[in-house]
């Protein structure tokens, strides 16, 4: 499986690192890792935090020992190599681009040298990735954003940003599952709900799913 | 019925925290000093993990409309009950119409107080720990105000555990706070590691439940401390650009993309949550295993005390 380092992380916890860059494979590696943890249901192993490139595994030292989680996962390997990964589900999110919606698109439009409009058809081009969820509930790293409308980060990040912004922060794109400080560029915002506290399964977005954006009217959907 | 005459700077319910949600980004939470938590929970003879109220350098005002067993854990707020003062670490039988008071901590920085029978408020996603970046748990996802009527559990309580006598919260200057270096270690010099761990540091004025964060030597890098974001643990250190170290405690985030140069074990954490601005800390380094069985024998004490009331 790659696994380049295990490392104790205090007393509860392990981080499990593959190759140390942001890659559709080595995070599918991460995600086959986590899947597999949470479905054997351990006793010992509490939860798992998968990201990028490495799995942060919490467990009870009381029940498991760190020796046994490491020859586990060193199982894990020789359970699944042959199994094929298979791609998350499309979800598609629709958005109303620019206006009051997306305050920042002409900003982004004026540093990539190009239309709002334009920014708007790259931004819908692709599919995209879900490599990690963190930050808030429900907010999606999401990789496969075309260079040509990076764009940095607000020198003065905004005190509460309204959920279901889309925004554009360097070399990412994302949404906010709620309202937050943030700095990043907001090109539009979404009606769909990505975090609902009321729901057993609150959040909509997970690793491992496949992201498209969709431009919607103002009129289409209700806020 | 408990009357919230006035909140104190933060009061909160907790519990021991949210778990497996941290994968879809929702925060532990928790009370951030979980050993004096526990205790007000021991000493009325409610389970280990029920809900208690965490309050934040201030106390409150609270008027007791009913009849009811309470303990008072933590940080010393100079709580008096009727403008009697009251005892710390020790079960308190209050009467209906009697008012608690409490000041600023004199002697750490939170104090929990446990109703017999816990407070009657709904889980969220399995626990009822207030997150206040989400809105859930505790009275409406937020800390208390005035105005507030806490109702009583009526859980069923057990034999309550006695605080042993002469067991006292003794806070040593610098605090000594034992880690385990890593994940990310190898992200620093020799020279920034004999930083971290040859200089004390103080308790940054913007500390909180997420971070406590800290002042004193920059720690050196070998080339920046941001990396791919990957998972933060209870009391990852982590070195911002500044090179200035933060811990993670309760509210952390679940993911980060600065390097993490060691780990606070945990044992530690409630010391840390305890700490006020300008408290001095200095890290020991300690074996992983070493780690391991500090841990291990302090849940061996927990479990026994709550075997012994029976709120396991």
């Amino acid at each position: 499986m790659n696994i380049r380092k295990i490392e104790p992380v205090g007393d509860c916890a392990i981080s499990v690192m593959f190759e140390n860059k942001i890659d559709l494979n080595v995070n599918r590696k991460v995600q086959r890792l986590h899947r597999f943890l949470k479905e054997e249901k351990i006793p010992g192993i509490r939860e798992s935090i998968p990201s990028y490139c490495s799995l942060l595994v919490f467990y009870d030292p009381c029940q498991i020992s760190y020796k046994k989680i490491g020859s586990l996962i060193k199982k894990v390997k020789e359970v699944t190599a042959d199994v094929e990964d298979q791609d998350g589900r499309v979800i598609e999110i629709p958005v109303v681009y620019g206006g009051k919606y997306g305050e920042d698109l002409e900003t982004v439009a004026a540093y990539a040298g190009m239309t709002p409009e334009e920014v708007i058809w790259i931004h819908t081009e692709p599919t995209y990735y879900v490599y990690q969820i963190g930050f808030l509930p429900g907010f999606p790293y999401l990789g496969g954003l075309d260079p040509r409308i990076h764009a940095p980060r607000l020198a003065n990040p905004r005190l509460e940003i309204p959920m279901g912004s889309v925004g554009i922060g360097g070399e990412q794109t994302g949404i906010y599952p709620l309202p937050s400080p943030g700095g990043w560029q907001l090109i539009g915002r979404t009606p769909l709900k990505l975090y609902q506290k009321e729901q057993e399964q609150p959040v909509l977005l997970q690793p491992g799913d496949r992201v498209r954006f969709v431009s919607i009217t103002e009129g289409e959907f209700e806020f | 019925m408990i009357e919230v005459i006035s909140p104190g700077a933060m009061t909160m319910i907790q519990d021991l925290g949210r778990s497996g949600l941290q994968e879809y980004g929702f925060s532990a939470c928790g009370a951030a000093d979980y050993r004096s938590m526990m205790w007000a929970n021991a000493l009325v003879g409610n389970k280990m993990n029920e809900g208690v109220l965490e309050f934040t350098v201030s106390g409150g005002m609270l008027r007791f409309h009913e009849k009811c067993m309470i303990a008072i854990c933590g940080a010393d707020m100079d709580s008096k009950i009727n403008q009697i003062p009251c005892q710390r670490n020790s079960p308190i039988l209050v009467e209906s119409g009697d008012i608690l008071q409490m000041g600023f901590a004199k002697d750490g920085c939170r104090t929990y107080l446990a109703l017999a029978g816990g407070f009657a408020v709904p889980e969220v996603l399995g626990s009822v720990s207030t997150d206040r970046k989400c809105g859930i748990g505790g009275i409406e996802g937020r800390p208390l105000k005035a105005g507030d009527r806490l109702q009583p559990g009526r859980r069923q309580t057990v034999r309550p555990a006695k605080y042993p006598t002469g067991k006292k919260m003794t806070k040593k200057n610098p605090l000594s706070i034992r880690v385990v270096m890593g994940p990310q270690a190898d992200y620093f010099t020799s020279t920034g590691i004999e930083t971290f761990l040859e200089n004390s540091y103080t308790v940054s004025n913007d500390s909180n439940r997420m971070a406590c964060k800290l002042n004193g030597g920059v720690i050196e890098t070998k080339h920046g401390s941001d990396m791919i974001s990957d998972g933060i643990a209870p009391g990852s250190i982590q070195v911002a650009g500044n090179g200035l170290p933060m811990i993670m405690m309760a509210d952390r985030q679940t993911v980060g993309g600065y390097a993490k140069i060691a780990t606070v074990i945990t044992p530690d954490l409630p010391l840390l949550a305890q700490c006020r601005p300008q408290d001095e800390i200095r890290f020991f380094k300690i074996s992983y295993r070493k780690a391991v069985s500090i841990y291990k024998k302090e849940q061996k004490q927990i479990r026994h005390l709550f075997q012994e009331t029976g709120g396991l």
